[in-house]
């Protein structure tokens, strides 16, 4: 039950702020990855360079899937932007079904960007079904498609740092993201500006996906911060000695 | 277009026709004076059209007032016929009933009607030695029947003039003028002004032509003998000593000579109108200024100079009234008008006395005089200088003091003023008299002028059709200053075009005097300054001759129209260098209108051409530069070596690792010893193996990837070993992944497992992730029937390997949340095998007891094989190995970590100082 | 079509997610859904794996750099798909695939990642300056110390070294489970998005 009622508290946070936000843009902090980011993409679509979206392998039956969602909203509006583009981006994916998906999402972007007759299947591309695999076919990306930039988002694990080292070696920027722990410690160690935790989940609101990712965000710190007080409440009834 | 006016019919001709193309007649006549040439007699009254507004009501009030006149006329009519002034309109009356002239006024043409019964006198024999009053004399002894009425209808001050000359002679002179004016008046029906201009003065200079064409009417003249008279009471015929008024262009250019002595008075009003007089008269325009009729000089100044008529003064003087209205000879009309009409000496200034107090400010005695009646009016001492003050310029022309102040008539319209001196402005010493027709004799000038010389005596409001110069807005004060005893142009022969070269200013006098209306303050008062700056040059020659005209103040757009050299300020006037305002609303304030004339150079400030841009845009504006130069410029091909610095730093690395390891590993190193200690956790799991049962069903998961094979199997194999040398349990299988299978058929051969426990179950695949599991352990039959068990609890253990946190967490928390509701699963130990990457994050699971226990990386997995006996022995044969490399990687993290930055460190002061 | 979609996709989430509350009531629509995402989720990976030949295929045919690669993988996936099919995946053919290509290709990957975070270990300095990256570097290697088997046992012996693995494990730990607490909750509102219908990735979004 505390589960359901967590789930009812965060609905009707999440609808409120979003009536909310739509009236009323938040302020969001300064991420220097995500500045990076529209920089990139700007620059990408300027010189006619690729970019390489990584959405990970995430599966949508496991609790990976959020990771892989948010991904694919940050997709979505790159796709808009990036669509008239000489070369438009390549997005790798880890994940069959996340591969379908992300083809999906492509051909929405050049259709509301009014290019989609650009559209290539091709650009959403199944790398491989491990995450070996998925490093390989995404190596041979970097290596082969002319990248300016690579985007991580979404499941990565420690196999990210083959691609980390990859976009290094390419001189090409690096934006990655990912909610395994391990991928987090690679990216820390090897790229400019980490995106650590849930940032991943920001990117949504950070490329302008909409209102309902900026609600997102703040109810995620209104969840934060109760579940931090009742951490603390219960740290402190069970000093006390209550049954909990 | 310039148009010539023809002098015989009337009509506009462009100038450079030579005859008229209506009527053949030479527009150019042979008379047009050229240089070099002499001039001739004009005839005035073709000018009798072209008179001005005011002068038609001049005439009119004198038409009214000659009945007055009669009684002083006849009592005049005693006096010397030298003493008589000079009939001066007898050529005007001679041409009064001449043509279809619907402007000839009334006055002038009943003036003197006999004067048209004179014949057509030669100009020379009228211009030499004939005095212009003389003629009015010797006419006035003459029958003139028609000169009664108009005698009737002249003027008081003109019956002074009639008593101080003979009258007869001067009044037929004078009626023959009249007549000959009236009589080419009808002639003369354009109103241009420049043809009129031409016209009325060339009817002046030749009065022998109009002659011709006097009307036969005869005009009542009584009022200019009377005016004559007055002028020669004062002298003005007399002297011809300053003679710089009109009257002294007047004289026939048979005597071209503008001798102070020349007798001929009257020469000044033969080239009244005479536009063509050569320049070569400017020679003679110092002597010729003084021929000018005093009276006119001195129209609209005060007839401070009255001058005694001399006796045969009055005879010469009349001559130009016998030219006036003469339009049988050719009048010249001079192409050029600016030519200036040499002022031949007006001798009989003080006869002409009455014409110099025309107009200007009337003394006391002289407008007190002037009503009183003709009886006043002597006819010897008109004055005629206030004719000279007509047109009277700000400054005289000439330096020559000349006893004739017609030449303001040559300044009308067109002579050189300087620039500095405004329209307005008037030297102090200038003293203009109120333009009035004073009498001829300086004693009638003072006496009081008639009304209509009253009237002319106020300050005009507008100039003269003819009136070429703005001088005649002259102001007020010129009413008080001397006239300027330099000859004066006739103001009609320049055109209104003219350069402003040649302005010929007027006094303010001058032209109060030649209007009839009453001229604003503003318009007729002088500005100080420019009053002060033209009294200046001015001031000389106003001192020489009280008939000089008066300098008449250019106005502000005639100065405008200057050269701009002279007026051309650089530096802008402050507001206090700049004069105050002294009338109007903006009097008394400085600076309000800006002084510059209009057409000055005066020069904008310039504006920078550079292009205001901030330091930031300079930058910016270069930057692009750049970035558009190397557009175009090639881009050297940045070739970097085939191996790298970190290539190199890579293949090091590996190629160390790889020695290292590969020598463990070949030398099968186990020098590093193993602790017996075994971890807690690890302790769980030994005591959950040894309470399974015998022939159990065990359930083993196999969630890693081929990529953590080896140390999986290295960590996993002593637990299997132990789980099946201890229980022998029937093991499953499954997988959450694609090559869960596999792997598994490698882990029980790797560690030789399937030696001991040759029957195992492989249920494959397991798809749908957490939603699998949870389904699986519910009913593990009914997702996987191969399974070969009813419920989950049928499994007396639950063994996952797993290199990732996630699949290891899913089963964890699935089994968790079926053991609450099924509380048989309780008992239920979950084993954990996991990777050292996975094993920190499924700490949490153990200490909360979810997990029963948990081997974590090799560590753990050596410890637990140094129990069980070392078996199968993997993790053994890895742990020296491992602790090799371990040892060499920290050595190269904390070596190369340190050099990393020292170089960064290095490298960033370096970027810091460029 | 748009609205048919979102609205499916919507209710199905609902109810798997309202069948794990309330399992009696919506159980088995519950497992009756997952199995079909299970089978769709199946189809997918054959349709993921078309893609991937196609791409390959593709790249082959415009010669692009690496086609060549491109159709040797669509062969040995041929091959082993073939295999797989004909002999099955528990035949020892197969397991030779498993143990000869499969397993040390991915094996050598790990081995070069290892190297890779070596590398990046080394550079990371020279990358950023900073406190945190200082830490990062100093607790790794006292982590590796801790754990690193010498000639002469543990370096602070079995106590100590539990100690400190414990101590270290204690930040880490709470680290990592923040961490996970935050990614949880990002997942938990990308989920509920999706259930409102705020984000679409289904496609016409």
């Amino acid at each position: 039950m505390l589960a359901l009622g967590l789930l009812i508290l965060a609905s009707i946070l999440l609808l409120g702020l979003t009536f909310w936000r739509r009236r009323a843009p938040a302020s969001l902090r300064l991420i220097e990855a995500y500045e990076r980011l529209n920089r990139s993409v700007g620059l990408a679509v300027e010189n006619g360079t690729r970019l390489h979206i990584s959405l990970g392998r995430g599966n949508f039956l496991t609790s990976r899937g959020g990771s892989a969602l948010a991904g694919l909203a940050m997709l979505r509006r790159l796709a808009e932007r990036t669509s008239v583009s000489d070369r438009p981006p390549v997005v790798t994916s880890g994940d069959a079904s996340l591969a379908i998906l992300s083809q999906d999402t492509l051909q929405a972007g050049y259709r509301a960007a009014g290019a989609e007759d650009q559209y290539r299947f091709s650009t959403g591309r199944l790398a491989g079904l491990t995450p070996f695999s998925y490093a390989s076919g995404a190596l041979a990306t970097i290596h082969d498609e002319n990248i300016s930039a690579n985007i991580m988002m979404g499941d990565l694990g420690a196999e990210s740092a083959l691609l980390v080292e990859a976009s290094d070696r390419e001189d090409t920027s690096l934006i990655a993201a990912s909610d395994d722990l391990s991928a987090q410690a690679v990216f820390f160690a090897a790229s400019q500006e980490p995106l650590i935790g849930e940032e991943l989940f920001a990117a949504g609101a950070y490329v302008g996906a909409g209102a309902s990712h900026e609600a997102s965000l703040h109810v995620q710190d209104i969840l934060r911060w109760l579940i931090i007080l009742a951490m603390l409440v219960g740290s402190l009834l069970k000093i006390v000695g209550a049954p909990i | 277009m310039a148009e010539i006016r023809c002098p015989n019919c009337g009509r506009n001709n462009p100038d450079l026709l030579d005859v008229c193309q209506f009527c053949q007649t030479p527009l150019k006549p042979e008379s047009v004076l050229r240089i070099g040439e002499k001039p001739i007699k004009k005839n005035t009254g073709e000018l009798e059209s072209v008179l001005p507004d005011w002068l038609k009501d001049v005439r009119q009030q004198a038409k009214d007032a000659a009945e007055e006149q009669e009684a002083a006329q006849a009592a005049a009519g005693s006096r010397s016929q030298k003493n008589e002034p000079p009939d001066l309109l007898a050529g005007l009356a001679s041409q009064a009933g001449s043509g279809e002239d619907e402007d000839v006024p009334d006055w002038l043409a009943n003036i003197n009607p006999t004067a048209k019964a004179k014949p057509a006198t030669p100009p020379a024999s009228a211009d030499t030695g004939s005095d212009f009053f003389a003629q009015f004399n010797e006419k006035e002894s003459g029958p003139e029947p028609g000169s009664q009425p108009p005698q009737e209808d002249a003027p008081s001050w003109m019956d002074s003039s009639r008593d101080q000359s003979p009258a007869p002679e001067q009044k037929d002179e004078l009626s023959e003028w009249f007549t000959q004016a009236s009589g080419r008046a009808d002639e003369i029906v354009e109103s241009d002004n420049e043809q009129s201009d031409v016209g009325w003065r060339s009817s002046f200079d030749s009065p022998a032509a109009p002659a011709q064409n006097l009307p036969a009417e005869e005009e009542d003249l009584s009022w200019l003998h009377n005016l004559e008279a007055a002028s020669k009471q004062t002298g003005d015929l007399q002297s011809p000593q300053k003679e710089t008024g009109w009257t002294a262009e007047f004289e026939t250019p048979a005597t071209p000579s503008p001798s102070p002595s020349s007798q001929d008075d009257l020469s000044w009003l033969d080239r009244l109108g005479g536009m063509d007089e050569p320049s070569q008269s400017a020679a003679e325009q110092s002597s010729a200024a003084q021929d000018d009729p005093g009276w006119l000089n001195q129209f609209g100044g005060t007839p401070d100079v009255p001058k005694a008529s001399q006796p045969s003064v009055p005879q010469e003087d009349l001559s130009w009234l016998n030219n006036l209205g003469a339009g049988s000879e050719p009048q010249p009309v001079d192409a050029a008008p600016n030519q200036p009409i040499s002022a031949q000496p007006f001798a009989a200034d003080a006869d002409l006395d009455w014409l110099n107090n025309l107009g200007g400010t009337p003394d006391a005695s002289q407008m007190a005089k002037l009503p009183s009646g003709p009886e006043e009016i002597k006819p010897s001492e008109e004055d005629l200088s206030w004719l000279n003050n007509l047109g009277k310029p700000a400054e005289p022309l000439t330096p020559a003091a000349s006893p004739e102040d017609l030449s303001w008539l040559n300044d009308l319209g067109g002579e050189p003023e300087p620039l500095s001196t405004p329209p307005f402005a008037q030297s102090e010493d200038e003293k203009v008299s109120p333009r009035h027709t004073a009498p001829l004799s300086q004693k009638a000038a003072e006496e009081s002028e008639p009304d209509w010389l009253k009237s002319a005596a106020q300050a005009p409001s507008m100039p003269a059709p003819g009136d070429l110069s703005m001088d005649w807005f002259s102001g007020k004060a010129d009413r008080e200053k001397t006239p300027p005893s330099t000859p004066q142009k006739n103001p009609f022969e320049s055109d209104i075009f003219s350069t402003p070269e040649e302005p010929a200013p007027l006094s303010n006098q001058d032209v109060d005097s030649l209007f009839s209306v009453e001229m604003p303050d503003w318009l007729s008062r002088p500005e100080p300054g420019t009053a002060e700056s033209v009294s200046q040059p001015t001031g000389s020659s106003s001192a020489e001759g009280d008939e000089s005209l008066a300098p008449v103040d250019l106005p502000s757009w005639v100065q405008a129209m200057r050269p701009v050299e002279a007026v051309i300020t650089e530096t802008t006037p402050s507001v206090s260098d700049q004069p105050a305002e002294t009338e109007g609303p903006l009097a008394g304030l400085h600076g309000v209108i800006p002084i510059a004339p209009a057409g000055s150079a005066k020069r904008p400030k310039p504006v920078s051409l550079m292009l205001q841009a901030s330091d930031e845009q300079q930058a910016s504006a270069k930057l692009l530069e750049q970035i558009l130069g190397s557009e175009t410029s090639p881009r050297a091909l940045i070739t970097s070596s085939v191996v790298t610095s970190q290539q190199w730093l890579r293949w090091v690395l590996t190629g160390l690792l790889l020695l290292v390891l590969s020598a463990g590993i070949l030398l099968r190193s186990q020098n590093m010893p193993v602790s017996a200690s075994l971890p807690n956790t690890v302790g769980g799991v030994s005591n959950a193996v040894l309470s399974i049962p015998a022939n159990a069903k065990i359930l083993v998961v196999v969630d890693y990837e081929p990529s953590l094979a080896g140390e999986m199997e290295a960590v996993g194999g002593p637990l299997l070993d132990q789980i099946v040398m201890l229980s022998q349990p029937n093991l499953s299988f499954v997988s959450t992944s694609p090559n869960g299978a596999a792997l598994a058929e490698r882990l029980m051969a790797n560690t030789k497992i399937n030696q001991i426990a040759p029957i195992y179950l492989n249920l494959g695949y397991l798809p749908g992730g957490s939603a699998a599991v949870l389904g699986f352990i519910e009913s593990p039959g009914q997702i996987l029937p191969s399974a070969g068990v009813g419920s989950f609890s049928e499994y007396s253990a639950l063994v996952v390997l797993t290199d990732h946190a996630e699949s290891g967490r899913a089963w964890v928390e699935q089994l968790q949340n079926r053991k609450i509701a099924d509380p048989v699963l309780i008992n239920q130990p979950l084993l954990m095998v996991a990777s050292a990457q996975a094993g920190p994050l499924l700490q949490p699971y153990v200490a909360s007891g979810q997990i029963t226990g948990m081997i974590n990386g090799l560590a753990d997995a050596a410890r637990y094989e140094f129990v069980n006996n070392s078996r199968p022995g993997i993790a053994r044969s890895y742990w020296d190995t491992f602790g090799i490399g371990l040892m060499t990687s920290v050595a190269l993290i904390i070596v190369g970590g340190l050099w990393s930055l020292f170089t960064g460190v290095r490298a960033r002061a370096n970027a810091e100082q460029g | 079509m748009r609205v048919v979609t979102a609205a499916f996709a919507i209710a199905a989430g609902v109810i798997v997610l309202l069948g794990y509350f309330f399992p009696d009531q919506l159980g088995p629509l519950r497992v009756m859904l997952l199995d079909w995402a299970v089978i769709i989720a199946g189809m997918a990976v054959l349709v993921g794996i078309y893609n991937l030949a196609a791409v390959q295929m593709e790249k082959f045919r415009a010669g692009q750099k690496g086609g060549t690669y491109g159709i040797l993988l669509v062969i040995a996936l041929l091959i082993t798909f073939g295999f797989g099919v004909v002999l099955g995946p528990e035949n020892q053919y197969m397991q030779l695939t498993m143990n000869a290509v499969i397993v040390p290709v991915e094996a050598s990957l790990m081995a070069i990642l290892a190297v890779t975070l070596l590398y990046a270990s080394i550079r990371l300095l020279r990358r950023r300056v900073d406190v945190m990256s200082v830490v990062f570097l100093v607790v790794a290697v006292i982590f590796l110390i801790l754990v690193m088997p010498t000639p002469f046992g543990p370096i602070l012996g079995d106590g100590a070294t539990q100690v400190a693995m414990n101590f270290l494990g204690m930040f880490s730990g709470g680290g990592a489970r923040g961490l996970l607490i935050g990614i949880a909750l990002g997942t938990l509102l990308t989920g509920l998005r999706v259930l409102f219908g705020a984000d679409r990735p289904y496609g016409g979004n």
